[in-house]
């Protein structure tokens, strides 16, 4: 499935709780987070997260977190003070993409890998082929 | 106080004049200890959690590779606990230290697990199969436990209809798969994500940056920071096992050299 049919799927089982479901982040909040991230880290912001922005500014689902354009109500970080923070606290050998339970979602900036690693010791468990197949097994994990 | 006051003399590595003077007032420097640096001092130190961040960066900055220093620091939190010394553990959020209380170090003779498809498939049976299970089992069975922690009846409905967490909580291992943790339901706690699940995790965590160090198969002693037994969520204010915020003394306290 797309990432925008496993965030509509994501939007539909908050909404039967009646839960927090963050809107589509617009086009220019998007943009302008695309650069400063770029700025900032040396590397783009993945097209496939730009898309996951298109469709909802930030994910909060079954222990899972997509960071937002910037923060908003849950949300107490942005993709960039999220990034600030885990690549001095936990690991600036990476980029992160998001974060489940006890582990996070990361870009291995040495290899370019895409990979599910463990914070605890950050034992690597799941390698994912780019950002767009990272993205959906989140989402997934998010639906189960 | 010898590793960290020590440090401005012997490490070679730059510690700022608004890092040496807050040294100084909180007591972990002697004026003899920062000859050289006096003249340099400013007259407005940052604020608490700028200083922790700068300070532990500094002194761990060079030593984050060092196995010895990081089992005296380990052997030193044991230490203190076990001398009565220590009630929770204290760690790091880039909001500031923060004392987790009801949290214990656990003396763990670590190990990585050598065979990493195991270690996979343990993980995988936790995301698809155990964690939603468990959430079922203790949103239908221990309610009352749930509700007293401050989680609300729709969370608790939703867990146990569909094994979901609240929003903003995750589930973690108390004892980690990657050594001989397992996916009993035991070894699981329904923990907040910001601050404590953050703050309990990282670089300034003496425990798993020595675990870092490891090889596949290789062991080391630990002081594992890890939640009460008692509790299936944290933090859980009925039982006054709350994080709180604390003075950058004493988290600094883990650091010295023992």
């Amino acid at each position: 499935m797309s990432i925008e049919t496993l965030v509509k799927a994501v939007q539909e089982n908050c909404a039967e709780y009646d839960l927090y479901n963050p809107p589509a982040a617009k086009l220019e909040a998007v943009t302008a987070v695309a650069e400063a991230f770029e700025r900032e880290f040396q590397r783009p912001l993945p097209e496939a997260y730009q898309r996951l922005l298109l469709a909802s500014d930030g994910i909060l689902e079954n222990g899972l977190t997509i960071w937002p354009c910037a923060p908003h109500w849950k949300f107490h970080e942005s993709i960039l003070t999220a990034n600030r923070d885990l690549r001095e606290n936990i690991s600036d050998d990476f980029l992160y993409f998001g974060q489940r339970d006890d582990s996070v979602f990361v870009l291995e900036l040495a290899t370019g890998r895409f990979l599910a690693v463990e914070l605890n010791g950050l034992a690597e468990w799941e390698e994912f082929p780019n950002c767009e197949a990272m993205i959906e097994f989140m989402l997934e994990r998010a639906l189960d | 106080m010898s590793g960290v006051s020590s440090y401005p003399r012997t490490g070679g590595s730059y510690i700022s004049p608004e890092t040496v003077q807050a040294l100084l007032a909180a007591g972990y420097l002697t004026e003899e200890d920062v000859q050289g640096y006096r003249e340099e001092i400013k007259a407005i130190p940052p604020s608490g959690r700028e200083l922790i961040a700068e300070i532990v960066r500094t002194v761990l900055k060079d030593r984050r590779n060092d196995p010895a220093y990081l089992d005296r620091v380990n052997a030193g939190n044991l230490l203190r606990q076990e001398g009565g010394g220590n009630s929770s553990v204290t760690v790091y959020h880039h909001t500031g230290a923060r004392e987790m209380a009801g949290f214990t170090y656990e003396r763990v003779s670590y190990e990585r697990r050598e065979d990493r498809q195991h270690y996979k498939a343990l993980r995988y049976e936790f995301d698809r199969k155990e964690r939603s299970a468990w959430l079922k089992d203790i949103g239908t069975s221990r309610r009352q436990e749930l509700a007293a922690a401050g989680l609300s009846q729709k969370d608790i409905d939703r867990m146990a209809k569909d094994g979901r967490p609240p929003q903003g909580y995750q589930v973690h291992h108390r004892i980690p798969l990657d050594d001989g943790g397992t996916n009993s339901r035991d070894n699981f706690i329904l923990i907040r994500d910001d601050v404590e699940h953050r703050a309990l995790h990282g670089y300034y965590n003496p425990a798993e940056l020595r675990i870092r160090l490891l090889a596949y198969g290789e062991k080391a002693e630990v002081a594992l920071p890890v939640p009460p037994k008692d509790t299936l969520v944290y933090p859980n204010p009925s039982m006054s096992y709350v994080s709180k915020s604390v003075n950058y003394a004493k988290f600094m306290e883990m650091f010295d050299e023992h």
